[in-house]
């Protein structure tokens, strides 16, 4: 019986026309992916289970697909494989402000689930800038950041559970509702960031938080980006916990300008948008004086309106450059690197000589809170010269990182994109084995090799 | 669209954003080809002459061009605007489509219900030399036709529709053969809606004139179901009509017709006429002790500009917006009743729920297509009611 009899014999929801397919080819990275032989849309995770067990029977390939968001190509198709889409798994099954959990199926959206907690007063913290269309089990798999990961951190400190079907289509619970929990090897870690490699995540137990209401925002304005680097080490070394903390060189800044009205300080290179939560002293007064002690231009607190204002902008700032597009097939390429907050100084100064030297259009801004640095290249994708350059620069940005004790991927995950920085990242630190290690838990997970293959790493 | 079709969706990066919005999705069961990012990957696809205009019009004609899409979209472009041009594109129109183009052409009217789309209006006194002209476009009074092409859609499914269509829109076709399927208290409570916004132009000081019987139908539908060339000559034909009529400044009353002639005629045609909403007219502060959730219409927020007027006419009531609101408000399924009734139920549903979870006193809608698909109970009333009571 081929794949499909058994679909249809199990009443299982499926597709297989070529243009039903087509939209689960690409996501949002600019790898073009194939058509795959059927999409596969299940209820739950018993037919989770059966669609694997029959694959890993039959040696198909299986893509997981959530909201299709990923920028390193973690979820594009691949040929022939069968797709596994989570969106029909979008309930939000348990919560318990009490307790601090959220119990949601795989499928839901990041957006809607704060919808909810937020009706409630309270939130999930993991807030990347495709909330909006990511999924709970897509940003498990891919250990997604955000705007508030200096504050937060990213995915993988929310996650206390997990539900998931292997390989084998055997289903397993992994953690559950409370806080801590040790009893040997922390399995639910495995699956966060492993890109759909090892297993199927179908629902998930997150950890949530009050939301904090009020906060002040402050924008500095610098003329070197080693001054701005500085002063958010100082503010973090001096104790001081921004709940954001956000950058952006002179493009993005110029956006930034345009679309909240405030205007910019003459000399200004680079500007640093700073949210201070207000607890028990006015901590952002502190704040101020920090970062006036590192040669600012300027330094503004903003009332509520402007706050707005520079929010909506920062949040738009990634729609503003994509209007700055000039050639047909342009696309913008993002680079997602990380340093500690210590080297951030030096390393914007680096990677600001290295967009000169390559000399291709790049803006750069990012969660320079926790060191996450986002360089946007316009590349154009039908020319074969500036995608083999956008890719040296990648390759060296990630050099800038590594050198700097950080990584090459900060929340994007690896997917295609990053498979020899990956590489490179475990040889820099002489730790090849790393790499070994990870074979090996692919193999004890996967032995045929059906999930995602060719994703991560190449076995 | 100034630019071409091509040019417009290569500035799309699939994020997916669109997808996310789209109410289409959601009813087909999760299906991308039912939502906007399949949309826009399809209609690459089919450009590239990958595939063929049966196979991926479905996806299209399904697209409530509710602009969902286009309030979330980072490089912005519309999913609909795209379903739009290629519903023109397609050489293939579904029968009932035909019928409901074929009608509007000839009679200025989806369903030719004829001097009925004037009895609401009997006893009224309108002024014929004033410069406003209050153009209801037949919207509120073809509601209790459609529902009953809907009441025969459920009773003989859609098959024995479209032959009954396809005979119909040759031998002709008159509103007066859906009579006995038409719930009288339908077209009565139609009716009054319209005595009720009449009555709140007038008393706000403004008189107004009337065609009656000669008032044509917008046209809007032939854009919704892909006739193009046949919209842009209606388009020449009701200008024309209006310049016959002497027409200046017309008071529109429902939010398809007033952005279809606000906004999306001039890239048809020449349209030398001020056009207004009435709520723009209405001169009254309510005063409600209660609650009220409001369902904004799609083509009042994110059809050219964010028309919220009715926020100061409600100022002094307690408003509780329901989870979609303002631009990111939710379609609620009614441009998919002809093609894809199933789709507009599960829409209009899932909205009704969310607006009933806000536990107002009343849902007030500002739409006639909105009012059908919502009114599920009692609290569901038309923004002119609420206004007229309160």
């Amino acid at each position: 019986m081929d794949l499909i009899e058994f679909f249809e014999r199990k009443n299982i929801n499926f597709l297989s026309k070529r243009e039903e397919m087509i939209p689960y080819v690409k996501d949002a990275s600019y790898f073009p992916g194939s058509l795959p032989r059927a999409v596969v849309l299940p209820k739950d995770e018993n037919e989770i289970s059966e669609v694997l067990s029959k694959c890993n029977e039959e040696n198909v390939k299986v893509v997981t697909r959530g909201g299709g968001t990923s920028l390193t190509g973690s979820s594009a198709s691949i040929q022939d494989s069968i797709v596994i889409s989570t969106l029909r798994l979008n309930k939000i099954l348990d919560f318990s402000g009490g307790d601090r959990y959220v119990h949601a199926q795989a499928g839901v959206r990041i957006d809607d689930l704060n919808g909810f907690l937020q009706s409630k007063g309270f939130v999930y913290p993991p807030d990347p800038a495709s909330s909006l269309a990511s999924t709970v089990g897509g940003t498990i798999s891919t250990n997604a950041g955000g705007l508030r990961g200096t504050y937060y951190g990213s995915t993988k400190e929310w996650v206390l559970g997990l539900g998931v079907v292997l390989a084998d289509g055997k289903i397993i619970k992994t953690g559950g509702k409370v806080l801590k929990r040790s009893i040997g090897y922390d399995l639910t870690s495995i699956f966060i960031g492993a890109e759909g490699t090892l297993g199927i995540i179908y629902d998930a137990y997150l950890k949530i938080v009050p939301k904090i209401e009020r906060f002040q925002r402050l924008l500095a304005f610098f003329n070197k980006p080693e001054d701005l680097g500085k002063a958010v080490f100082q503010l973090k070394d001096r104790g001081l916990n921004p709940l954001g903390a956000e950058f952006a060189d002179k493009i993005s800044m110029n956006i930034i300008s345009r679309i909240s009205g405030i205007s910019i300080p003459s000399g200004s290179e680079m500007l640093l948008i700073l949210d201070i939560p207000i607890q028990e002293v006015n901590e952002y007064e502190k704040a101020l004086s920090i970062i006036k002690e590192v040669n600012p231009i300027d330094v503004k607190i903003l009332n509520q309106t402007e706050s707005e204002l520079v929010y909506k902008a920062r949040k738009g700032l990634y729609s503003a450059l994509l209007n700055e597009r000039e050639r047909e097939g342009e696309f913008i390429i993002i680079g997602d690197v990380v340093v500690p907050s210590s080297e951030v100084p030096e390393s914007l100064k680096e990677i600001q000589e290295l967009i000169k030297r390559f000399g291709l259009k790049t803006s750069l801004f990012g969660h320079i809170g926790d060191g996450n640095i986002h360089a946007n290249i316009f590349t154009n994708l039908n020319s074969k010269e500036e995608m083999e350059k956008a890719e040296k620069f990648l390759e060296e940005l990630g050099d800038v990182a590594l050198a700097h004790h950080g990584s090459v991927s900060a929340e994007h995950g690896i997917g295609y994109e990053k498979k020899n920085l990956l590489m490179k990242e475990f040889m820099y630190k002489n730790s090849p084995t790393n790499l070994d290690l990870m074979k090996s838990i692919k193999r004890i997970f996967d032995p045929n090799n059906i999930l995602n293959p060719g994703k991560v790493f190449d076995l | 669209m100034k630019e071409s079709l091509d040019n417009y969706i290569s500035r799309c990066i699939n994020c997916g954003f669109c997808e996310a919005v789209c109410p289409t999705l959601d009813a087909a069961d999760f299906q991308a080809y039912y939502g906007a990012r399949g949309r826009v990957n399809l209609a690459k696809e089919f450009l590239n002459s990958s595939l063929s205009e049966d196979s991926v019009i479905n996806s299209f004609n399904s697209c409530l061009h509710c602009n969902a899409c286009l309030a979330v979209c980072p490089a912005g472009i519309s999913a609909g605007e795209i379903s739009e041009q290629m519903k023109f594109l397609a050489k293939r129109k579904d029968p009932l489509a035909i019928f409901i183009a074929r009608n509007i052409i000839k009679y200025g009217d989806p369903l030719n219900i004829g001097k009925r789309a004037t009895f609401w209006s009997r006893g009224l006194k309108f002024n014929d030399s004033s410069e406003y002209l209050l153009y209801t476009a037949r919207m509120y009074q073809l509601m209790p036709y459609n529902s009953a092409v809907s009441i025969l859609r459920k009773k003989f499914g859609n098959g024995i529709l479209k032959v009954f269509s396809n005979i119909m829109r040759e031998i002709g076709f008159s509103g007066a053969l859906l009579a006995p399927f038409v719930e009288r208290k339908k077209i009565e409570e139609f009716n009054s809606i319209l005595i009720n916004i009449y009555k709140l132009i007038t008393d706000s000081g403004v008189e107004v004139r009337y065609l009656g019987e000669d008032e044509p139908y917008s046209g809007a539908m032939l854009l919704e179901l892909g006739f193009k060339e046949e919209f842009n000559e209606y388009a020449n034909w009701l200008v024309n009509f209006f310049k016959s009529k002497g027409v200046k400044k017309i008071i529109t009353i429902d939010p398809h017709t007033y952005t279809l002639l606000k906004f999306q005629i001039k890239e048809y045609v020449d349209f030398p006429f001020e056009v207004i909403f009435y709520l723009d007219l209405v001169k009254k502060e309510v005063k409600f002790n209660g609650s009220i959730t409001i369902h904004q219409a799609c083509h009042l927020e994110r059809y050219g500009e964010k028309y919220r007027k009715y926020n100061e006419i409600l100022s002094g009531t307690r408003i509780i917006y329901p989870y979609h609101f303002n631009e990111k408000t939710l379609c609620c399924g009614g441009p998919d009743e002809v093609l894809f009734p199933d789709m507009t139920d599960k829409i209009a549903d899932r909205r009704y729920q969310e607006l009933k979870s806000t536990n107002a006193d009343y849902i007030l809608t500002m739409c006639p297509i909105c009012y059908v698909n919502l009114k599920k109970d009692d609290k569901v009333i038309d923004i002119s009611q609420f206004i007229s009571n309160f």
